[in-house]
């Protein structure tokens, strides 16, 4: 099964690289053609992947994000990762909403979040904190500054 | 006229929520309508964003299921087993195997919370269509199985009951046999909510026909379980990818083809048949023995630059208490919940806290969709669109 998706990848991008790992095939995508990709995993044969059932980011400073995108196949019932980094201090990638629509709120949420910015998107607003928040609630380096640390027991 | 809070061009705008009777949970929707026509609905949420995907990051791996409870507290046993059948994908096999008991167990308490989500979600539903009575039938079934719960963890909602490698307690005495009677009589409650609701003219005219769904846009916007088995696919995670007994075990798969908001309502009203099915199997073919697996815990991997920084000596090292520290890797396990899709995705770095930690809620989805769902339909109908979709708000928000 997931030689099919290897070769498939491969025959169309050749700088598709893999690796295994618990949560299974992982393709990792140079973010410049991501949508690219993303669109061609959708439509071609053997992929077939209509399904977008995840898509994450996750933040490892100091230099890059990374975002998963879950795709699954109700046709062939396969399913893989699609893995690409972005620059940290200037993230931006192009949006897969045009793609699969369930991709909307998963980038607003992102941007939201990871302030990773999607080019193309058709509504990029905050989703869960207000407009007015400063700050990316989920990146490693993100700290509130309502909260104020506890003075140091003194001793002696 | 201009553009204000009320109006945008020719179309006035509706605020339903964050606090409306109708909307059981903290929502926000502002309908744009055209007369009585909705031509765009911009649900705005987050009133209950808490942030748990950035808690848990700083909690140890054994300290995330309380919050877990949190993410979705109407099927908190499922959200729990969720992430922790994620954690244990992160170790291999022989280094944690859970024993058969708790897999059967883990069945157990997983389907009758679908049963309770299930009869919630039929009660808000019979509530908002306006049958009072479905409310109050759904409401009594599901005290039986809370008290179920509650016997068994000693809480009702917030339970969590699963752990790490299976359970910290096992089933208390006399519990199997009281749950085999409170769900041998389940079908006959189950055929007394149907005499009520199924066939009564007035639900019948509020749902058929209303909120079509048809499989290209519920599959695009990524929504799944009853509301994607409601338009014809017939999906569903516990035989795409089972985990413990589940392959052993006999049940259907309840499908409609219609799509619409009465569609959704057969094909819960029959997945609780099915779950009863389900638990009465478990219950006879519940093994014996130990409930909980050994962990596989480490000592941490701590530097000497972090000893002396603090000034610990060297050698109090062995004090140092001993955690679960999976090594670096990446999963997502993902498992039917009662409303579709649940699944965690868990980045590990080898410390003894997750890395990063995601929530997936098929309630996320079906927000998403309600827009393209409710085009179209008058303003009476979306509050019974909105009813059917069993949307959660903490699920959504996290």
């Amino acid at each position: 099964m997931s030689e099919v998706i290897r070769q498939a990848l491969l025959d169309r991008f050749p700088g598709v690289t893999f690796y295994e790992k618990a949560i299974g095939l992982v393709a990792v995508v140079p973010s410049d053609n991501f949508r690219d990709i993303a669109e061609f995993c959708r439509d071609d044969e053997r992929l077939a992947c209509d399904f977008l059932h995840n898509y994450a980011a996750a933040d490892f400073p100091p230099d890059r994000m990374e975002v998963f995108v879950m795709l699954y196949s109700y046709r062939h019932g396969h399913k893989f990762t699609l893995k690409t980094s972005v620059d940290r201090a200037e993230p931006k990638l192009h949006s897969l909403s045009a793609v699969w629509p369930a991709a909307d709120w998963y980038e607003r949420e992102m941007f939201d979040l990871f302030g990773i910015v999607f080019a193309g998107h058709p509504d990029l607003r905050r989703l869960f904190c207000p407009d007015y928040w400063v700050g990316y609630p989920l990146r490693k380096d993100y700290q509130d500054l309502r909260i104020v640390p506890l003075p140091e027991v003194m001793s002696e | 006229m201009s553009n204000s809070d009320f109006a945008v061009g020719d179309m006035m705008i509706v605020n339903i929520g964050p606090q409306h009777p109708s909307t059981h949970g903290v929502m926000h929707f502002r309908l744009h309508l055209d007369g009585e026509i909705i031509r765009r609905v911009d649900p705005e949420v987050g009133y209950l964003h808490r942030s748990i995907e950035k808690i848990s990051e700083r909690r140890l791996y054994e300290q995330v299921p309380v919050y877990c409870d949190r993410v979705d507290y109407t099927c908190a046993m499922t959200a729990v087993l969720g992430y922790v059948l994620s954690v244990e994908s992160l170790f291999e096999k022989y280094e944690l195997e859970v024993p058969p008991r708790a897999w059967y167990i883990r069945v157990i308490v997983t389907e009758l919370q679908r049963l309770a989500n299930h009869l919630l979600w039929l009660g808000t539903f019979a509530l908002e269509l306006g049958s009072f009575t479905g409310y109050m039938y759904a409401f009594r079934e599901r005290e039986k199985i809370l008290d179920l719960f509650e016997s068994v963890a000693g809480e009702r909602i917030t339970i969590n009951y699963p752990c790490i490698g299976g359970f910290q307690q096992d089933l208390p005495e006399g519990w199997v046999e009281l749950c085999r009677k409170i769900l041998s009589e389940y079908p006959r409650y189950l055929d007394e909510i149907e005499d009520l609701l199924t066939l009564n003219p007035i639900l019948i005219a509020r749902c058929k026909g209303i909120g079509v769904l048809n499989r290209q846009t519920a599959i695009a916007y990524g929504i799944t379980g009853p509301n994607l088995r409601a338009t014809g696919v017939k999906f569903d995670l516990r035989r795409e990818e089972p985990w413990g007994p589940y392959p052993e075990l006999d049940f259907d798969i309840p499908t409609r083809e219609e799509g619409d908001v009465y569609a959704r309502y057969l094909v819960r009203l029959a997945e609780t048949r099915q779950s009863c099915r389900i638990v009465l199997q478990c219950l006879d073919k519940l093994p014996e023995g130990p409930v909980l697996a050994k962990l596989p815990l480490k000592k941490r991997d701590i530097s000497s630059e972090f000893l002396k920084e603090r000034g610990i000596d060297a050698h109090i090292r062995t004090g140092i208490p001993r955690r679960l520290c999976p090594s670096p890797n990446e999963t997502y396990r993902r498992m039917e919940g009662p409303r579709g899709e649940y699944g965690v995705f868990i980045i590990s770095d080898g410390s003894d806290k997750p890395y990063r930690v995601r929530y997936r809620d098929n309630s996320f989805s079906s927000m998403s969709a309600i827009g393209a769902i409710s085009k179209g339909h008058k303003l009476a109908d979306f509050i019974a669109i909105f009813a059917s979709l069993d949307i959660v708000a903490p699920g959504l928000d996290r």
